[in-house]
């Protein structure tokens, strides 16, 4: 990993598009600018990493879930549909 | 002409190439995934987004129907992804994970899967600065009416 030292209001450029400045160090807390294409996806890792968390378990097998077994959620969802339409 | 998957939920899946909605870069966790065919569950609020290389599966609602006030904005970046340029091109889901007891399942409010039903390219989003959990609970209502008549039931946290 390049580590670099910066200070409040110095940048780092990545590549010919990619910006990162210190906008301002509080404590522990560094408040950071990103300029980058609007193409650039750009995330807080515990927010990403939750994310993937969430899909692995939503994407692990569902040994006991079976086409009937979600069918027999139409009734309860209808009355909450319902419920919140009126 | 048709190929197949097989499927745990389906048993198979049949389907054609102009079916397959194509993830560019997969969805978080699952990277390799990069092709998915989405197959609406009948008789319940269910859409199964199925990967066409194996038996996996993600169960989608949408969201806009159990939570009304949800909203969001697609940003651009996701918008040039998808190539998406009117808001009929747009379908929303969100992945549901089903847990025991079943009225504990949830929902992910965080990273909608969005699609662009036109040039069938998909993605998951990722909401920056929201106040949306990742676990909402999809019966809150119905938990509340269950509450309500077992009230002798300890709070489990």
């Amino acid at each position: 990993m390049l580590v670099l030292t910066r200070k409040k209001g110095e940048s780092i450029v990545i590549g010919d598009n990619v910006t990162v400045k210190v906008i301002s160090v509080d404590g522990d807390q560094v408040k950071i600018g990103i300029e980058a294409p609007r193409n650039v996806e750009i995330h807080r890792q515990e927010v990403y990493e939750a994310i993937q968390k969430e899909n692995q378990i939503a994407g692990a097998k569902k040994q006991k879930i079976s086409l009937e077994q979600l069918k027999q959620w139409s009734n309860p969802m209808t009355l909450l549909q319902n419920n919140k339409i009126e | 002409m048709s190929k197949k998957v097989s499927s745990s939920l389906f048993g198979e899946i049949e389907y054609s190439q102009d079916e397959v909605y194509s993830f560019a870069n997969g969805i978080p966790g699952f990277p390799g995934e990069k092709a998915f065919v989405f197959r609406e569950i009948e008789e319940s609020p269910f859409t199964a987004m199925h990967s066409t290389g194996k038996d996996l599966y993600f169960l989608l609602i949408n969201p806009f129907l159990f939570f009304p006030d949800y909203e969001f904005t697609i940003p651009d970046y996701m918008l040039e992804q998808l190539s998406i340029e009117r808001q009929e091109q747009v379908a929303c889901y969100s992945v549901v994970v089903l847990r025991e007891p079943l009225h504990e399942s949830t929902v992910n409010l965080v990273a909608p899967i969005i699609v662009n039903k036109q040039n069938r390219r998909g993605a998951q989003l990722v909401l920056e600065n929201t106040t949306y959990s990742v676990r909402q609970p999809i019966f809150v209502n119905e938990e509340q009416k269950i509450d309500e008549t077992a009230a002798a039931v300890p709070d489990q946290g």
